[in-house]
């Protein structure tokens, strides 16, 4: 067979026993490379139960560790086996226990067949990478990375603020261009072998071995030195979030992993029965050759690391909370706000409404009660007009008016004679907030009360004032 | 005030422009300015008391009518 | 800190005496096992659904504390081969709720599992929780390095009386209780403990708006990846160590979270409502309780026309009362 499967395996036993009886049943020979850290009764139970395969080898263990060298000297060893002992194989595919051929096998070997002289890896030089963990991009090839980052983070860090501090900078051999991609690939023996045999291995070995990440690079760097065809993609279906860490595949992904153009996926959760059926047994029904639509794949894991990093603008829940400069927004939406217009038009807000489609409230804080549009008692996402429930919290009460609003312009009149404190800043600094103020209107409507002239005046006095203070805060924030 | 009451329609279209965002047709029709017969006394009365009413903008009480002198505060839009 | 959770340790060590042991079945608790521990008095009728909902969603072993029922809630356990069950006629109020008792019990048998702890009428919902079992998110937990899952409370309540429609044991309380409100809630942090103070929902907006401070508080961190070294403090709102309780994003993003369906609402509501009265042993002193029995006497509708029916988590997450987080 001309396909040769190596498979890194560390958990999900049986699943990973399922894949490559899987890819045995159509002639593929496999390679595993079980990590060190595994209990050795699994280990052996795992040996004995794929006993029974002709085409199976096992190699040297080597301990597995995210970020360490352990991973490359693991694959080293697979692919040395497996290019030594199935001289038939042409191209070998490197996968791990919880990855998931999406494709019948046979097409795999049909797309290869095509391409014998392509290598598919990842390969791109760190100014094109778009990820970065932990902000290292070129550091990781200038600097020494002795220390484990997941258990000695104390280290990590500190030898490599030391190394900064003293301007250290290593020498990279033979002036090899680093590059960088998914460790999931499929190389040609040949590419694979001039890698394996080179000279100047134990040079790159060494070099490599204190790297940060260097599976991440190490094949990716050399299969350039050796290739004569190189496609820059996995044949894998790999996507990460936001911390750098594969995503999982669920049931519920299935009609999505239908649309992959890729022959492999992975991460799949180990209980996932149903993509196991489907993909293992069912193969001619699940793909019936979909038309591949990648894209729908990335929109979805590209919102969701979104929908981590920045979240939705003017929403404040249980597990958003951004403290006072982080909100990216205070509010959701647009929305008005009118001073002094109801006072000087007898029927502004019906107007407004009429001529806006907005919805138009009164004072929504007024001290006795909101007045919301239309005399309602409560709002949309049950807000009560209650004035002390509102002043609580007032920017909540803003803030979850508009949100639950979304879709709908908002609009509604404020005044000296509101209840504006501890919101008055918020709605000044709020860009969303269009607000229009007509200075001194608000003696309208004293004009028109029947009380005493006494009261009046020294009311009046009381609201000018207020309404002065509110229009320096408004000019300050608008120069 | 006085100032919005000499000239009101093009403050008011310019703010309903932006609420709408696409909608540049004329206003139809104005919303109806509440009877301010008596308003430029009160004003004055105000005065009378002790108080210094400045926010509302110039109100000459023989002429009944909104005068503006000197620049006052406009209508804000913010934006 | 460290003070505040070495106490609340010894208090949960002095109150483990009150609790005797009904059925012990925790020697099938396996390596892995997914652990509910819930206190409960007189929850008889609801006690079905409750079991049947938490096994389907993959829960493999209850450790629950009987508060002294007598109405058959005991027996009917006792008789679960995948229930641990403890009796105790202590005060519920002097052991802070419940909290001390199931502290110890967390203690005891919770070290190195994901234990959520709730009440027999809150129903976990969490993003995805109808195509993905709880071992899913856990599992997901466990690879992005997080040891706890906040979920807020949602009063559910029902159109119309509150006594109009009885429940029946088995029956999805969802289906009388179906609806809740879905955006008038204030959020705040505590400082000392770091967690987010939660109010609102239909129980502010009828029986407190006059005084919404003493609103009940709906935060909650029901799922966590107990050790021995953690304590609840007050019911399930707050934990020790306090970095626990950032179960939420302060720089503008969402981390993930679910909710707690709360069915307390139901034909059942009034009857306890009641004997809380007399026994004393609620919050506040039963401040809240006083208020519901007034409240409901006259007008025991908390429907508006505002509130929404529930439908599925979805519903909720575009509402923004939860979040899927980085989860997809």
């Amino acid at each position: 067979m001309s396909v040769g499967i190596i498979m890194l395996v560390h958990t999900a036993f049986d699943r990973a026993e399922q894949v490559a009886r899987h890819w045995a049943a159509s002639g593929c020979p496999i390679v595993f490379h079980v990590d060190e850290n595994v209990q050795d009764h699994a280990y052996h139970a795992f040996v004995s139960a794929m006993s029974d395969l002709e085409d199976v080898r096992f190699v040297k263990r080597h301990r597995c560790e995210w970020g360490t060298w352990g991973l490359v000297a693991a694959t080293q060893a697979a692919s040395e086996k497996m290019l030594q002992d199935f001289p038939d194989v042409r191209h070998v595919y490197l996968t791990s226990g919880a990855c998931l051929p999406l494709r019948p096998v046979q097409e795999l070997f049909d797309y290869l067949d095509e391409r014998p002289h392509t290598d598919f890896i990842e390969s791109a030089t760190t100014a094109d990478v778009p990820w970065t963990v932990g902000g290292l991009d070129r550091e990781r090839f200038l600097l020494r990375f002795p220390f484990s980052w997941r258990r000695q983070r104390f280290l990590f860090d500190a030898y490599v603020k030391f190394q900064r501090l003293v301007g250290y900078k290593r020498k990279i051999p033979n002036g090899i261009v680093p590059h960088m991609g998914s460790q999931w690939w499929c190389l040609t023996r040949q590419t694979l072998s001039a890698i394996l045999e080179d000279p100047e291995r134990k040079r790159y070995d060494r070099y490599f071995s204190k790297v940060w990440i260097p599976d991440e690079s190490y094949f990716a760097t050399l299969s350039r030195l050796y290739s004569r065809q190189i496609e820059s993609r996995s044949l894998t279906l790999s996507k990460f979030d936001y911390q750098g860490k594969p995503h999982m595949f669920y049931d519920d992904h299935l009609q999505l992993l239908r649309r992959s153009d890729c022959f492999v996926a992975r991460k799949i959760w180990p209980f996932a029965n149903r993509l196991y059926d489907a993909f293992l047994t069912d193969q001619e029904g699940a793909m019936k050759r979909t038309e591949p639509n990648p894209a729908k794949i990335d929109r979805i894991f590209a919102k969701a690391v979104d929908r981590r990093t920045r979240g939705r603008r003017g929403l404040y829940m249980q597990s958003r909370f951004p403290a006072e400069g982080r909100e990216n927004g205070v509010t959701c939406a647009p929305y008005s706000v009118f001073e002094g217009f109801s006072d000087l038009f007898e029927n502004f807000e019906p107007w407004l409404a009429k001529t806006t489609g907005a919805r138009v409230h009164g004072h929504l804080f007024a001290p006795d009660r909101v007045e919301f549009s239309d005399g309602q008692t409560v709002m949309n996402g049950a807000l009560s007009d209650s004035a002390k429930l509102r002043d609580y919290n007032k920017l909540a009460f803003l803030t979850s008016l508009i949100w639950n609003t979304r879709g709908e312009r908002q609009c509604f009149q404020l005044g000296p004679m509101d209840e504006i404190e501890d919101i008055e800043w918020d709605i000044t600094k709020d860009p969303n907030a269009q607000i229009s103020v007509i200075t001194g209107a608000w003696a309208v409507g004293l004009f028109k009360s029947n009380r005493n002239f006494a009261d009046i005046r020294k009311e009046a006095a009381r609201l000018q004032q207020i309404e002065s203070t509110h229009l320096n805060a408004l000019r300050s924030e608008w120069a | 005030m006085a100032e919005f009451i000499e000239a009101p329609m093009e403050p008011l279209q310019t703010i309903i422009d932006e609420i709408g965002k696409t909608r540049r047709k004329a206003l139809a029709e104005a919303p109806k300015l509440t009877d301010l017969t008596g308003f430029p006394q009160f004003l004055q009365s105000l005065k009378n008391q002790g108080m210094h009413p400045y926010l509302m903008g110039d109100f000459a009480i023989d002429a009944g009518m909104p005068e503006s002198q000197e620049p006052k505060p406009k209508p804000y839009l913010i934006k | 800190m460290r003070w505040r959770r070495k106490y609340a340790k010894m208090r949960a060590y002095r109150k483990h005496f009150a609790l005797r042991s009904v059925a012990d079945n925790t020697g099938s608790i396996r390596t892995g096992d997914i652990l509910l521990f819930s206190t409960f008095r007189n929850e008889n009728v609801r006690l079905p659904y409750f079991l049947d909902y938490y096994r389907r969603l993959g829960v493999s072993h209850f450790l629950m504390v009987d508060n002294d029922s007598d109405d058959g809630g005991r027996q009917y356990l006792s008789g679960q081969p995948d229930v641990s069950l403890w009796t105790t006629k202590a005060s519920y109020r002097r052991s802070r709720f419940g909290v001390d008792w199931l502290n110890w019990l967390q203690r005891r048998y919770g070290h190195g599992h994901w234990c959520l702890t709730v009440d027999p009428d809150e129903l976990f919902v969490y993003p995805f929780c109808d195509t993905r079992p709880i071992r899913a998110l856990t599992d997901w937990l466990d690879t992005s390095s997080v040891r706890s899952f906040g979920a807020m409370l949602l009063d559910m309540y029902p159109k119309g009386r509150l006594d109009a429609v009885p429940y029946r044991p088995g029956q999805d309380p969802i289906e009388i209780a179906a609806w809740f409100d879905p955006g008038n809630y204030v959020i705040d942090r505590n400082p000392s403990y770091w967690n987010l103070w939660i109010q609102g929902g239909p129980r502010a907006r009828v029986f407190f708006h006059d005084l919404p401070k003493k609103a009940p508080a709906l935060n909650k961190i029901p799922l966590v990846k107990w050790d021995k070294r953690y304590a609840y403090v007050s019911s399930t709102h707050t934990l020790l160590p306090r970095g626990l309780n950032l179960t939420y994003d302060q720089w503008g993003g969402e981390k993930a979270s679910g909710v707690l369906l709360h069915t307390k609402f139901l034909s059942t509501f009034s009857e306890k409502a009641e004997e809380e009265l007399i026994r004393k042993q609620h919050y506040s002193g039963s401040v809240e309780y006083k208020a519901y029995a007034e409240k409901i006497e006259k007008d025991p509708d908390l429907w508006c026309n505002w509130s929404e029916k529930y439908i599925n988590w979805r519903q909720l997450e575009i509402l923004g009362l939860m979040s899927k987080g980085n989860w997809a």
